[in-house]
This record gives structure tokens, C-alpha cells and sequence, in this order.
């Protein structure tokens, strides 16, 4: 029929490419198997029997199986299967290249215009790859005869076992590399700049045929894939959730009569249904209910929906759910503010002013640090059931306070599924309100301002980077602190960045001023007084910029993370600054033993730290819990 | 000729090639290597030393033929089994390093020995800092592996290898990067730890004066066989 070591060089190149295109473009799983029994057939037809296509990718087979079974581990079977399968075609089209000599493949590529210098760092790199894969064996081998049972070992050891295999690899590609282009230059690589060859490579008819042939079903091939991907279950994995599911609560009005619900869904019309608690137990209906909008955070994989619930009763316990059609959300509740027992706080409490003009001025509050992880699905689960710990034994918690990087990768959804999903079970009863963290931010937090709802009472162009609320008798004030990091700086420039500070820092002095609120609470990712000066642009700008306004404004508490340690200071002109860790990623700062700056009043290296506040009246105590809520700091302030 | 006695490494008959229609590299070589005497392995390109090594060593398997450690037959060992009796050097010390310091580097057969029960968790660091010092690195010992010199790195796999202790040392062409001052230092290492540990070195070498100044014996290798020297 034809032999693939008769053809042209040239039309070998456009068979992989095709073939390999096709690969890399369709996801699913039987069209790639398809694709696979397809150039075995190609090959086999060409004169290489399967028998020598298996012996010369056998190497490579062993890696397929163990990549498979790495992702069938974490349980992504399909995924797993699409990727090996899709590898293990790239490598057999690939084995097409051994049928011929590699200084043809550099003729072929030169006579296709591509550079002579490109064509022979392709070939050097063609050259290499059995001396890439002999010295793989040989360090494979050494880790073994240093005493790894690779047979008897854990499969964790065997992974970092495999993963020390790179290190001397590139070592080895890098100092070879280096030699090379010295050994070149001293040739005089490139000197003669118009080069002939004594041969030269012409197509025939059958090549002509098959060069003409390959990219048409090639092309085919991705167009038959791009409709069955969403047709066949195999894609299931990335098609976006049928169920509601990671409702978290917000505020973006008044906490006495409005409630923010927002979730993740599948991009149909939703709705949030609810009724106040003794309603609903005694008719079993949700009396109301309200259609949410939605925002797709990213098409066909990530939607997430939003409805503000409004004319709620102050002090008043509610149950919701949220779904549409079939397809409701397990049911859920909430209670607003109380404004009914203000004057019964502020008589307890001695004082003779109503706080914030007679509200709730007896609750809990808690706030967490960093919950964004070095193991996503470990650390986000250590720090749910620590959470939720803490919820439990402290049952008067109204809502609960982020300081910034809950996830690592802001545009990456498994983070964001990973932190909501972890935090569903608590959030979807308490309200949780956030700060973004640098690891929220690329020059502004775009990403993150679409998951959450958040008031949108700030300065005109920095809605939700900067808001503030009532609680009770306090205001919360929310910054981004990622306004002073160097990249929003350079991406507005000289003239806008000075001018966008100077509307947050006006906004920050009137807030502050309008609020009579007896405590005033700042939150922010960064800290104004770090436990090490790391980056002292950034925190020496929060100083020049806010904390003047703070001081001047009474504010009592200033809320941080950022450092992945606790952190309390000492009362600096009348306000505590305080640090919070929440998540398992140990500190690149601060580290146990090293020096503190001597306004440092307590600091903590521990993990998973979660401060629980109590306000009563005039009396504010704030603990501080570990993981294993254990108190391991206690104070309190009066005024 | 310096001996022990307890100690003998026997390959007998080894007959091996690469492939079905490519030519016997190794045809039923014979010979012994004993224990607390340093052995060269000699002979001209392309005779099979590199090839024996590795057969020793379980990396390849001979056609026919078998390999002992006192009586122990090295056939059904794992790598690291046989590892833990014979300390081998590659030709190429970049291609055993794959640690990112030095003391890590030296650790891991020495964990890997905790691991195993052949030796308690506290002398881990003794014993890395003792042979480190035998090999006159107990200043590089935070220093990044592939950024020692070659005869640096020759010294950090030796010393990683014979810290585990094994009976036999297998050491290919170890002298190939060395200068005649470093050559001179390697030989006074391998007698001392010939003398101090009783091990028995086999030193796979074309180095004619490393042979005259180091090696109690000479094993060449020759159409494929051995013959005593």
C-alpha cells in the first residue's frame, strides 16, 4: 500500500502535526481512542508492525499508566483517561519520525522555509532524547540502589522518588546546553549565511495526496469533536453543576432587614425561596420568593447567582432554599439583626447612649485570616471542620469576617469550588464579609468582586474593593489593601493611581467621621505593622495614607493576614492591630525565633487561628482559638 | 595481596549481549573480587567493564551465568537490596546526585537505611558529617550539589554511597576528571576506607599509575573473559 520510510520527510512532519493537532483539540474520550487505534493503523499500514510501535514506545507506556493512575487517585478518572490517552497518541504519531533519518527531517524542515538555526535546534533536540532518557534510567537507578524499594514503597514516596528524577535531568540539559553553544560559536555556528544542499527532497504524488488528506481530517476530526464534547457523558467533569450548591450569605443592605444570598448553579433561571422559621413550620411553604441575577464568572464552567432578600422583620429567624423547577438547594436559615433588645443591652451595659441608634449591642462576631492552601482539598478541609468547631462552641457568632486569600489562584474555579465548598455548611447560615487578599488580586480583584456581593457603598470606582457596615454598636470598615501593591500602581500610572487614593482616603476620613458607632473596626489583607518588614513600600504607604485617618477617626481594632502567623500589637495611639492565620500554609515571613519589631505585644507561628469577638455594650473581649479551639490569646477593651 | 576473607564477590560464567542479533559482549567471564583489597577492572574500550558493572549491580540482566556475595546469590535481589551490599559510582557523578544540598543528598540512602532498621535515626547525622569528612567535604555540606566541581561531585556520590557502608565498592572510571593531585588524594580515600572499613573496591580504570599506586590486584578484561593480572 505505502511505506511511511518511502515518503518525504516533509510529508511525515504534516502527518504528526495533523494527527497530534487532532489530539490536543478534542476531550472526548472515545473519539481519542479513536484517534489512537487510528495511527496505529497508519503506522502499521506504513510497514511498522503494532509489535515494534509497543517495543519502541514501551518507556513511555509505564509513564501513560502511572499518569493514570496519579489522576484516578484523586479520583478523576476521565480526565485521567482523555489525558493518557491524548499523550499516548502524541507519542505513537511521534514514533513516525523513526522510520526515517533525522538529517532528512532537517533537510525537509529547511526546505520548508523554517530557519536553519530553528531546524537544527529541533533536530539537536530530536538527538538528545535518547540521552534524556538514558540518564533518566541511570538516576532512576541510583535512587534505588541508595535503598527505595520502588516495589514496596508508598505510592507518596514513589511520587517524590520520580520527582527527584528531573533535578539532575536539568542540571544535565543545562550545563549540556551551555557547552553546546560555546562548542557551536567556536565552530562558527552560522557563518556562511546562504547554504546549499548537494541533495534535495521532492514530493511525489503520494505524498502530494496524503499532505492534502491529513489536515482535512485533522480538521474534520475537531469539527465531529466540538459537538459531540457536549453531547457525551465523558465531559461531565467540565459541564457546570445541575444542583445549587456553596450558598453563602452577604449583606449589601441593612443586616436588620435585608439578607444577600448568592450561589453557584448551572446558568438557568433561579430563585431563592424563603419564609421567617415559625412560617414555615407552620404551613411547611416558603411564602416568598425572589429571582436572582446571575453572573458567569467564567462561560459554561462557573455561575454563580445573587438575590438581596429585602422588608425583613428585624430579630426575626428565616429558612430559604435556592434552585429552580426540580432542583432545590437542602434548606437553609438565617436570623436578622434584633433591634428590640438595644436598650436592654445598653441598660446592662451602664452606658446612656443607644449605640448606632438602638441596635443589637450583643453578639459575637468571628474573623479568620488566610484560609488559601499549600494542599488545596486537605487544607480547605482542616479548615471547614475547624471552623465549624468554632461556630458550634460559640453559637452567638452573627457573621463571620475574611481577611483576604481565601484562595491561592483568583482566576482558577477549583480554588474558589475548593473555599466555598468548604465554607458552604457555615456561611449559608451566617453572613460572611470580606476583604480581598493580594492572592485575590491581578492589578485589581476582578474575579473576586464577581463571587461575592458585597455592599456597594464605597468611593465611585472602588465599589466593594472599599465598603463599610453597621453591626449592633459597630462599624466595620473594609479596604483593599492591594490598592498600594506595586502592579495597580504602574498599570494606572503617575497621574490616576494618586488620584484614585486620594477619593479612597477622603471616603475612609468621611466614613469614619459619619459613624458614631462606639467601636470602630478596620479589616484589610495587609498589614500596617508587620511581624517583619518584608515589603515596606507597601505597609509604610498604609501608614502614610490610613492609619493617620484611623487615629484621627477613633478607630479601635484594625483587622489584618497576610503573614500566615497571629499577631497582636500593643495599643499604638489608642488602636490594637491584629493578625490573623487561618488556613495550613506556613508563614514565608515571620518564622519562630526571629527578631520582633517591639510593638509585637503576642505572636503565634501556630496554624488555624480564629479570633472570636464578644460585644457587649461597652465591654469588647476578643479571644483567640487554635485549631483545636483552644484559647491562646485573650483581651479585651473598654471604653 | 591484601585479603578478607569473609568477604568474596563471585561472577561465574556471565554471558550477556544487548540484543538477540548483536555480538556477546560479555562470554562467560569469571572471576572474584574479595573483600578488603582494591581491585582494578582494566581492559580497552568497548570490552564490557561499564557492562559488567551494571550486571553486578542487577541494572542489567546476563543471559547466562551467576553473581554471589558470599554465597548469596545477587539474582533475586531488588536494587536496593543489592545497593545496601555494593556501593556503585557511575561514570558520570551528575547523573546520582539529585538532592539540593549536600547533607540532603548524603541523608537519603542513610533515611533509607532507617527506614529498612539498619540504622538507629539519631546516627543519621553523624554518620553523613563523618563520611563527608572522609572525603574532605565537611565545608560544602549546605553547598548545591550541581554547583561542585567534577571531582567534587565524584567525591559527594562516593561518599554518599560508601556511608551506607556496603561491602563492595564498584567505582567507574573515577579518575577520568581528576587531576594527578586529586587522583593521588582519591587513592589515599579509597585506602582508607579499604583499611578503615574493610571494604573491598573494584575500580574500573584505563589510569595505568592509579593501577601501580592503588590497586592490590588487576582483573583485565579480554575477548570478553577476565584474566588475573
Amino acid at each position: 500500500m505505502y511505506s511511511l520510510a518511502g515518503l518525504d520527510p516533509r510529508t511525515k512532519i504534516v502527518m504528526i502535526a495533523a494527527v497530534s493537532t487532532a489530539a490536543m483539540a478534542v476531550g472526548n474520550i472515545w473519539m481519542l481512542l479513536g484517534l489512537l487505534v487510528f495511527t496505529v493503523l497508519i503506522m502499521a499500514l506504513g510497514g511498522v508492525s503494532p509489535a515494534r510501535q509497543l517495543r519502541q514506545a514501551r518507556g513511555a507506556v509505564s509513564m501513560v499508566i502511572f499518569l493514570f493512575i496519579l489522576q484516578a487517585v484523586f479520583g478523576r478518572w476521565v480526565l485521567g483517561g482523555i489525558l493518557c490517552v491524548r499523550l499516548m497518541i502524541v507519542i505513537m504519531s511521534a514514533l513516525i519520525l523513526m522510520t526515517g533519518h533525522i538529517r532528512d527531517y532537517l533537510l525537509g524542515l529547511i526546505q520548508m522555509k523554517i530557519p536553519y538555526e530553528i531546524a537544527y535546534m529541533v533536530m539537536i533536540g530530536l538527538h538528545f532524547f535518547p540521552v534524556l532518557r538514558e540518564e533518566a534510567r541511570d538516576v532512576y537507578y541510583s535512587i534505588q540502589l541508595r535503598g527505595t524499594e520502588m516495589k514496596k514503597t508508598s505510592l507518596h514516596a514513589r511520587l517524590a522518588a520520580y520527582m527527584k528524577i528531573s533535578l539532575p535531568i536539568l542540571a544535565g540539559a543545562m550545563s549540556r546546553a551551555r557547552d553546546m553553544s560555546v562548542s557551536m560559536e567556536t565552530r562558527r555556528f552560522r557563518a556562511c549565511q546562504s547554504r546549499t544542499y548537494l541533495r534535495k527532497l521532492t514530493l511525489t504524488a503520494k505524498d502530494k495526496a496524503l499532505m492534502a488528506v491529513f489536515p482535512v481530517l485533522c480538521a474534520a476530526f475537531i469539527f465531529a469533536g466540538s459537538g459531540v464534547m457536549n453531547a457525551l457523558p465523558a465531559d461531565k467533569a467540565a459541564s457546570p453543576e445541575k444542583m445549587p450548591s456553596q450558598i453563602i450569605l452577604s449583606w449589601t443592605g441593612d443586616p436588620a432587614e435585608t439578607q444577600t444570598v448568592s450561589w453557584k448553579g448551572d446558568g438557568s433561571i433561579q430563585y431563592v425561596k424563603y419564609a421567617s422559621a415559625a412560617g414555615h413550620e407552620a404551613t411547611g411553604y416558603y411564602s416568598r420568593e425572589k429571582k436572582a441575577a446571575i453572573t458567569k464568572i467564567q462561560e459554561g464552567r462557573y455561575c454563580r447567582y445573587s438575590a438581596q432578600i429585602t422588608g425583613l422583620r428585624p430579630g426575626t429567624e428565616y429558612c430559604y432554599t435556592v434552585g429552580a423547577g426540580d432542583r432545590w438547594s437542602a434548606q437553609h436559615d438565617f436570623a436578622t439583626e434584633s433591634k428590640t433588645n438595644a436598650a436592654a443591652a445598653e441598660k446592662s451595659s451602664g452606658s446612656g447612649t443607644a449605640a448606632s441608634g438602638g441596635t443589637d449591642a450583643k453578639f459575637s462576631f468571628m474573623s479568620m485570616g488566610d484560609v488559601q492552601y499549600q494542599l488545596r482539598d486537605r487544607d480547605y478541609r482542616i479548615w471547614g471542620e475547624q471552623a465549624r468547631k468554632v461556630f458550634a462552641d460559640n453559637k452567638k457568632i452573627r457573621f463571620g469576617l475574611m481577611m483576604g486569600d481565601m484562595v491561592d489562584k483568583n482566576a482558577d474555579m477549583k480554588d474558589w469550588n475548593s473555599f466555598f465548598g468548604a465554607a458552604g455548611d457555615i456561611f449559608s447560615s451566617v453572613p460572611m464579609m470580606t476583604v480581598n487578599g493580594n492572592h485575590e488580586t491581578s492589578i485589581g480583584p476582578y474575579t473576586y468582586m464577581k463571587m461575592m456581593d458585597l455592599p456597594k457603598n464605597g468611593p465611585q470606582g472602588l465599589k466593594e474593593e472599599i465598603y463599610s457596615f453597621d453591626y449592633g454598636n459597630c462599624h466595620f470598615v473594609m479596604l483593599n489593601s492591594g490598592l498600594f501593591m506595586d502592579e495597580r500602581r504602574e498599570a494606572m500610572g503617575q497621574a490616576a493611581w494618586p488620584a484614585m487614593m486620594k477619593k479612597a482616603d477622603a471616603w475612609l476620613q468621611a466614613d469614619l467621621k459619619r459613624s458614631d458607632a462606639k467601636w470602630k473596626i478596620v479589616c484589610m489583607h495587609h498589614p500596617a505593622y508587620p511581624a517583619e518588614n518584608n515589603d515596606p513600600k507597601l505597609y509604610s504607604s498604609i501608614r502614610s495614607h490610613w492609619v493617620p485617618i484611623f487615629e484621627k477617626q477613633g478607630v479601635d481594632l484594625v483587622l489584618c493576614g497576610h503573614q500566615h502567623v497571629y499577631m497582636r500589637t500593643k495599643p499604638i495611639n489608642g488602636i490594637t492591630y491584629m493578625m490573623a492565620d487561618s488556613g495550613q500554609k506556613l508563614s514565608h515571613y515571620y518564622r519562630q525565633g526571629d527578631a520582633l519589631p517591639a510593638y509585637v505585644k503576642k505572636i503565634s507561628t501556630e496554624n488555624s487561628t480564629f479570633e472570636v469577638y464578644k460585644v457587649d455594650g461597652n465591654r469588647f473581649s476578643v479571644k483567640v482559638c487554635n485549631g483545636d479551639n483552644k484559647v491562646i490569646d485573650a483581651f479585651s477593651l473598654k471604653k | 595481596m591484601r585479603e578478607n576473607n569473609a568477604s568474596v564477590l563471585k561472577a561465574g560464567g556471565i554471558t550477556f549481549r544487548y540484543s538477540e542479533n548483536s555480538p556477546l559482549i560479555l562470554d562467560d567471564f569469571t572471576a572474584e573480587f574479595t573483600g578488603g583489597c582494591i581491585t582494578a577492572l582494566t581492559g580497552k574500550n568497548g570490552c564490557g567493564k561499564t557492562t559488567l558493572a551494571r550486571i553486578i549491580m542487577g541494572i542489567l540482566k546476563p543471559e547466562k551465568g551467576r553473581l554471589s556475595l558470599n554465597g548469596e546469590d545477587l539474582a533475586g535481589l531488588s536494587l536496593a537490596e543489592t545497593g545496601r551490599r555494593i556501593g556503585y559510582v557511575m561514570q558520570d557523578p551528575g547523573r546520582q546526585i539529585f538532592s539540593t544540598s549536600v547533607m540532603d543528598e548524603m541523608k537519603y540512602g542513610l533515611e533509607n537505611m532507617v527506614r529498612a532498621g539498619l540504622l538507629d535515626k539519631d546516627d543519621v547525622e553523624s554518620r553523613a558529617l563523618e563520611y563527608l569528612e572522609l572525603f574532605d567535604l565537611s565545608g560544602k555540606k549546605d553547598a548545591f550539589p550541581f554547583a561542585l566541581s567534577q571531582g567534587e561531585k565524584q567525591r559527594l556520590v562516593l561518599a554518599a554511597v560508601t556511608a551506607l557502608e556496603p561491602g563492595f565498592l564498584m567505582l567507574d572510571e573515577p579518575t577520568a576528571a581528576l587531576d594527578p593531585v586529586r587522583r593521588a588524594a582519591l587513592g589515599d580515600h579509597l585506602k582508607k576506607v579499604r583499611d578503615e572499613k574493610g571494604c573491598g573496591i573494584i575500580v574500573i580504570t584505563h589510569d595505568r599509575s592509579f593501577v601501580a599506586d592503588c590497586a592490590d590486584r588487576e582483573v583485565r578484561m579480554q575477548n570478553g573473559g577476565g584474566i588475573y593480572v
